[in-house]
């Protein structure tokens, strides 16, 4: 497996996970907040939000992305493949700065910076698994 | 604080144990190379029903109910960088468990993302 082809699966789970915590959070906002506690309120709660499409599409998008990391941890090792997952933070800032006009301060950008460093160097540092298989 | 700073090392361990025994479990799968409808079903549920896989799940669990724990004693802000640890975590158990070679450039990648996503998170 062809490293560059492991990332950009990674990149579309990346996505699929952002995409479903946007949903999720809208559907939760529609179902609106929790305030009592009893048993009765907590199965109308849950019972509302299992209902609701945007939670359903937001359950799905996380399955779908806990799906494409076993595929991605199939073909790579996890000390290369975890860090990578970082990239979403880029992602997520870029987003808000393009996007909702977010200002994003020197702490955030020099964090971005280092991230991008760390992904470089360690995108480079791929090998192929010496045992296949450890069954 | 000291009662939370320890069930976040805990948390960690448990999200980077997650992490070694899900990777474990599909190497034991072996790679997905065929993406047919069929061939790819029958690699889903062998990888959902793969007991390495099952172990990892029940560890991310364990990671969830110990962060919501955590977030019931202490701020977001304060508590979210610690995450920035699991990635080092996860290499080191992997390099012992897994025999993963992680060599000097990757060690220098994964401090560097650390310590970025530190400082995206802290900045939050």
């Amino acid at each position: 497996m062809v490293k560059a082809r492991v990332l950009v699966v990674m990149l579309v789970a990346i996505a699929a996970a952002g995409a479903g915590n946007v949903a999720l959070s809208k559907g939760m906002q529609a179902v609106g907040s929790l305030e009592a506690f009893d048993p009765v309120s907590l199965w109308a709660f849950f019972t509302a939000a299992v209902a609701n499409p945007w939670v359903i599409g937001g359950i799905l998008l996380e399955l779908a992305n806990y799906l494409l990391w076993l595929a991605v941890l199939s073909w790579s090792e996890v000390s290369w493949a975890l860090p990578l997952n970082a990239l979403e933070y880029i992602l997520v800032a870029l987003t808000a700065a393009v996007f909702l006009g977010e200002r994003v301060g020197p702490v955030r950008w020099a964090g971005i910076v280092l991230i991008a460093a760390g992904v470089a160097l360690l995108y480079g540092s791929w090998h192929n698994r010496e045992t296949p298989s450890v069954s | 604080m000291i009662r939370a700073t320890v069930f976040i090392w805990i948390a960690v361990l448990a999200s980077s144990l997650s992490n070694v025994l899900t990777s474990r479990g599909m190497q034991a799968m072996g790679p997905l190379e065929d993406c047919r409808p069929g061939p790819l079903l029958r690699y889903g549920l062998g990888a959902v029903s793969n007991k390495w896989v099952l172990l990892g799940l029940m560890a991310g669990m364990a990671n969830f109910m110990l962060w919501l724990i955590v977030l019931s004693w202490a701020d977001v802000s304060w508590a979210l960088p610690m995450n920035a640890v699991e990635y080092a975590v996860t290499a080191g158990l992997a390099a012992w468990w897994l025999k993963e070679r992680v060599a000097v450039r990757r060690w220098l990648g994964i401090g560097l993302i650390s310590g970025g996503v530190a400082c995206v998170m802290g900045s939050w």
